[in-house]
This record gives structure tokens, sequence and C-alpha cells, in this order.
């Protein structure tokens, strides 16, 4: 049974804490259960496929074109990464947040993917084309595998959510990024999704500028 | 310890949310923990650029009675000051680390919360209003206020 993880939380109205975590009963009760210690961190497929179809019908109605659908999807999605990004960096309880474009990159891979999607990204590649081109995989994002995208709109990715998720949490960590997502189906992975960061020119300069002054 | 204000700044050291408990004054309190809240800014600056590793700022500064004390948070910069009456007796640094991590736990479910249109991304300055927090900033109040 595939699960699920804050992100739903995130998207109903999410609870707050009990004064005194430490007398917190464990309640049934999803709203009311404590963020910091999440006893039941998974949401049923289920639910979010449906919801995530409502988001989809609900942009739908109100924009014109594939573009603007993707546009849409992604601002919702940078709703839930800016969250989500809070509430990472608050359970990771570290003090350091990354600001280096490749600590990023690992940060979204690693800790962001485990809490949206109990699993890590598959694979984390940078373009040979231009250098400032990174590329997330997913073989097969869990979320969008109930929706099916119609022959007349095939240039459409669903994984815009997924892509606005990934933007939000680049420009927290400073390495604001344009993030696209596209549909590259492998064989037996028909929904394989490529998320794609271009990093800002002034990123990518003060890499240049923070790697030579290392040497 | 007897709690007097609360405040949050965001990364431009912009007032995001403020919140007094002398409930004898009124309004024109407020100021006076405004200006402190600012005179504030610049030693947070210097302390975090002194021990970049800790999230708890210690003591910035006393004024006549009150003493202020800072955190930051480690999303990027959002501030939350703390004033106090002086006490007599000496209060332990745990005490106040305490604190500060309630309203931070209750900062972030603020955050988490979908309906609640701050976005403190950009560096836009929102003003915080939730019912729950005031609830839990209310409680901390109540629970220091001796």
């Amino acid at each position: 049974m595939a699960s699920q993880s804050h992100a739903q939380a995130q998207m109903h109205a999410h609870s707050l804490m009990k004064l005194d975590n430490k007398t917190s009963k464990r309640s049934t009760v999803l709203l009311e259960q404590n963020i910091a210690r999440p006893r039941r961190d998974r949401v049923g497929l289920g639910a979010f496929a449906f919801l995530i179809a409502e988001i989809i019908r609900y942009s739908q109605n109100r924009v014109m074109g594939i573009q603007d659908l993707e546009a849409k999807l992604s601002e919702i999605g940078q709703r839930v990464g800016v969250r989500m990004f809070e509430l990472s960096m608050w359970r990771e309880k570290t003090v350091h947040r990354e600001t280096r474009v490749l600590q990023t990159l690992v940060f979204i891979n690693t800790v962001v993917w485990r809490a949206l999607f109990d699993k890590q990204a598959d694979s984390l590649e940078r373009s040979t084309e231009s250098d400032d081109e990174y590329m997330i995989t997913d073989n097969e994002p869990a979320i969008l595998k109930y929706i099916s995208v119609p022959k007349e709109m095939t240039s459409f990715s669903p994984g815009a959510f997924i892509s606005g998720i990934v933007e939000a949490i680049a420009r927290c960590c400073q390495c604001p990024a344009r993030v696209t997502s596209h549909v590259v189906p492998a064989d037996g992975l028909p929904l394989r999704t490529v998320i794609l960061l271009k990093f800002d020119k002034e990123v990518m300069d003060r890499e240049k500028r923070l790697e030579a002054s290392k040497h | 310890m007897k709690l007097r204000c609360i405040a949050i700044l965001n990364r431009q050291d912009t007032p995001v949310y403020m919140r007094s408990f002398d409930d004898n004054e009124g309004g024109g309190d407020d100021v006076k923990y405004q200006h402190l809240a600012h005179t504030s800014c610049d030693v947070i600056e210097e302390r975090m650029q002194k021990s970049p590793s800790d999230m708890y700022l210690g003591l910035l500064q006393t004024v006549g009675e009150l003493a202020v004390y800072g955190y930051v948070l480690n999303t990027g910069g959002v501030r939350i000051i703390m004033v106090i009456s002086v006490p007599e007796s000496i209060v332990r640094a745990a005490a106040i680390k305490e604190v500060f991590q309630q309203v931070h736990a209750a900062y972030i479910a603020l955050v988490c919360n979908p309906f609640n249109e701050f976005d403190d991304a950009s560096g836009g300055g929102g003003r915080l209003v939730s019912g729950k927090f005031e609830a839990i900033i209310s409680e901390l109040g109540r629970v220091h206020s001796n």
C-alpha cells in the first residue's frame, strides 16, 4: 500500500503544537498530532490521489493552455515547498542551512523526498550541455500514479506540482532556479519524471567565486 | 521570570509580530518594545556572525529593568526577541531557551497552516494573524508571569 507524508497533512488545515510536548497524549485524530514527532505520518495514496486530481481539475478550469496549467500547478507546489522547507529544517534540528548548489540538491534529493514520498529520489545528474542545469529523476512518482494525460496534451507534465515544491525549496536555500518537469518514459517506467533545474546566473557566478576562493 | 514581550522580526528586521504582556498600560508601551526590538537588531547581526552554529543568541542588552534575549531560526534569519523583567534570582539559559523553542514550534505550526497567507520566502512583511498562535503565546505569558 503506497503511502504519503506531510505534504497532504499540510494541505488540510494543520493543527498546532500542544504547549508541553512531553505530556501530549497520542491522538488518533490526524489534525491533533504533534508535528515534531509524527506517529502516523502516512496518508493513504487514494486520499491524496483524489486531492491532486481535484487540484488539477480546479486549475484546468481557470487557465487557458498547457503552460498556464503547469504554471498554476507549480505555484500551488511552491506553497507546499515553502512550508515543507520550514518543517524539514525544524525536524532536522540542524542549524546550518544549505546555501551551496550541490548541498541544496542533495538536501532536496534525500531529506525532502524522504519526507514527502517516503523514498529518496532516484538519481541526480548534471547536464552535459550546460553547467547550470541539473536533473532529479523520479522513476515512479507515487502521487502521479493515477493521473493520465489525454493524447492532445502530451506535452503537459503533471509533475509541475513537484517542480513547484523543488523550486520553492531551492529559493529558500538561496539558489533560485527555474524548475520544470518532463515525462521521460523508460522501459517499464512509463511515469518516469525528470525535474530539470536551471539555476540563475547569479547563483552560478557565486559558485564559481566560492570555488575559486577555496583554492 | 516575568515575561514582558515577545516579538518576531523577519530577515529585513521588520517586526512581523509583537505581543506585550503588560496588562496595565495599554497601547502606549508597545512603542517601548518596538524601540527595544529595533535597537537589538545590530546586536543580533553581531552575535550571528560570532557564533553561526547556534540558534540561541543569549542576552543581547539590558535597558533599565528589562533584559532582551534573542534567537534566530535556522531557516533563513527570522528572529525572535524576548524581553523579560530583570529578575532577582539568576535566570538559567536553559529556561530561556525552552521558551524560545516553544515559540519556534508554534511559529512552525503557524507557517505550515495552508490557510495562512504569511509567506516569508521573498522577505515580504506580512503580519502573523492566528488565533491558535495567540493562544500559545498567551499561555507562555501566563506561565512565566511570576
